[in-house]
């Protein structure tokens, strides 16, 4: 079953009386199963928040449909079942951390509001600051905040909109621990980034937005073996004959400053015999890591 | 989902955001700055009534009840319109909305609980009033608590205004919009006079519509009635109430379904 569903959905803007109207979405279709972790990635401006905005009911599209758990994403009581974080956290200033909670918890039949409270604080690592007000906050406090804010919903997805900006790396490893644990009781998270490197180490799958259009949509191990070079070798020195038996396999051999070799077998090549080779000859590898164009190279190049 | 549960969960909602509005209403300063000032004209009529030709006391309730009025305006402009363009524009708003709450529940809860807060003010104001005149040796008539009840109906329809305004355009124009729904609300005698006077008919159908859409303030303005110790027509106090919270439920449903429409 589709948790969050797009149906050729546009959205057009005016930005004022005079201008002309500019296209934000066009034409966006696709769908989320539950259960797994999906990235939202494009450039600034590819519009990612507009549709991020849409789902949650905060901007109308022009047209199209959007769905959740097949209700009109426009009702509430499709909402019901997800929590969404923003990108920057908008907390009333006035409120401490945990009145903000308790304002959030209040809303919703939360049976022991205290507890569930307490707990989310935990988990975001805030529950020394309970009684800080959000004007007194970091901005990585404050997006904890925003993190506990979403947790205290028991919702089947969970919608953030670039959710690690603003993180220290202590933050950013919280949050990816957040979101592994949130994956593994079942819940299906979306999220915007423009990180690429979170895409490749939280989600299984990658929605691409360019220009408002969709210009991908797959699975990131996919995506990775796409843009697969090769697999580079690092040695120790290598004496000149091996070389030449190395480049005579079609291999390419650096060596570099550090009295070590770089070899590099392009896909398709046999790892497997230059390890042999390597072996016989008594080389210590030193490492094997596979070589392959960048994600930015492979989502956003034309 | 089964219907009870949403509107149980709605109600929360509702419960949630007007005491939340009430806390932020209660925390802003111009509220106290309109207070104190109201204060003091209720303070300083003691003074104008010693050196008016007229009856002092009547003096007295005249700029004690324009004060509070004035008062009402004031901080549904100050507090009311800028309310929700501070929302719309800080995006606090987002952390609501973006949950199982429509923006009806958001703008009802708004309403409650800035009428809450404004009317505890006016509570608080009042009872100075009335010390005051007693302190004056003129116990409040019964005619002076309606003359404050329905000032207090008054108050509660402006804020109704405020809002809606603020649904339509921005803080600035909203207030001089509000300022100007005062302003013909009270005025609105004088077109029917006019309707009464000119007799080309799409004239006065025009004046007629403006006259039925914009409300009539003066209903709950009964300082004349005060003063002057005129009895009122029997049941005004109630039929004026009634009057006032239909308009401003007729201005809150207006404000739902454009706010509902608006791209936050």
């Amino acid at each position: 079953m589709n948790i969050i569903e797009f149906q050729h959905v546009t959205k057009f803007y005016r930005r004022n009386f005079w201008n002309s109207q500019i296209a934000a979405v066009q034409d966006l279709s696709f769908a989320i199963t539950g259960g797994t972790i999906v990235g939202f990635v494009g450039p600034n401006g590819a519009g990612k928040t507009t549709s991020l905005k849409m789902l949650m009911g905060l901007v109308r599209s022009t047209s199209g449909a959007i769905k959740i758990n097949g209700r009109n994403a426009l009702e509430p009581q499709a909402r019901n079942g997800i929590a969404f974080v923003t990108e920057q956290p908008y907390f009333y200033s006035y409120l401490s951390v945990y009145e903000s909670l308790e304002l959030i918890a209040g809303m919703q039949k939360t049976i022991d509001r205290k507890k569930a409270i307490a707990q989310t604080l935990e988990i975001v690592e805030l529950e020394n600051a309970t009684k800080k007000k959000v004007k007194d906050l970091s901005k990585g406090m404050q997006q904890r905040l925003n993190m506990a804010a979403a947790l205290l919903v028991d919702a089947e997805c969970y919608v953030f909109d670039e959710p690690m900006s603003g993180l220290d790396p202590l933050g950013r490893r919280l949050f990816r621990d957040i979101f592994q644990n949130l994956k593994n009781i079942g819940k299906t998270i979306f999220f915007s980034t423009h990180i690429l490197d979170d895409i490749e180490s939280v989600c299984e799958r990658v929605i691409v937005l360019s220009s408002g259009k969709l210009s991908y949509e797959g699975a990131v191990a996919e995506l990775l073996s796409r843009g697969f070079l090769g697999t580079d070798i690092v040695t120790t020195s290598l004496p000149p004959n091996l070389i030449s038996q190395l480049i005579a396999f079609n291999y390419e051999v650096k060596s570099t400053q550090d009295q070590h070799a770089d070899i590099f077998i392009k896909s398709g090549g046999d790892v497997k015999a230059c390890q042999k080779l390597l072996f016989e000859n008594g080389i210590t590898i030193e490492s094997i890591l596979p070589r392959r164009k960048s994600l930015e190279t492979m989502l956003y190049s034309k | 989902m089964n219907r009870p549960y949403y509107e149980k969960k709605n109600m929360n909602a509702l419960f949630q955001i007007s005491l939340n509005t009430f806390r932020e209403t209660i925390r802003n300063k111009i509220l106290y700055a309109i207070f104190f000032f109201a204060l003091l004209i209720i303070l300083l009529s003691v003074f104008f009534g010693q050196w008016s030709v007229f009856a002092r006391i009547q003096v007295m309730q005249d700029f004690g009840l324009a004060a509070m009025s004035l008062a009402g305006l004031m901080l549904s402009i100050f507090i009311g319109v800028g309310m929700l363009g501070r929302e719309i524009a800080d995006k606090t708003l987002y952390n609501l909305l973006s949950r199982p709450i429509s923006r009806s529940v958001f703008i009802w809860g708004k309403f409650f609980g800035l009428l809450a807060a404004l009317i505890l003010n006016f509570i608080l104001m009042a009872l100075f009033f009335i010390v005051v005149l007693s302190i004056m040796e003129a116990p409040p008539a019964p005619i002076l608590l309606k003359a404050l009840a329905l000032t207090g109906v008054e108050m509660a329809v402006m804020i109704a205004a405020a809002l809606f305004f603020s649904t339509l355009t921005t803080p600035m124009l909203a207030s001089f919009f509000t300022l100007g729904f005062f302003i013909a609300g009270h005025s609105n005698d004088l077109l029917e006079s006019i309707m009464v006077a000119k007799s080309n008919p799409a004239y006065t159908a025009l004046l007629k519509g403006i006259y039925f859409i914009l409300p009539n303030l003066e209903h709950f303005n009964i300082r004349s009635q005060v003063i002057y110790g005129v009895p009122l027509p029997a049941h005004w106090t109630s039929i004026a109430a009634c009057y006032g919270i239909l308009y401003a439920a007729f201005l809150l449903i207006m404000s739902s379904l454009i706010f509902s429409r608006r791209d936050l």
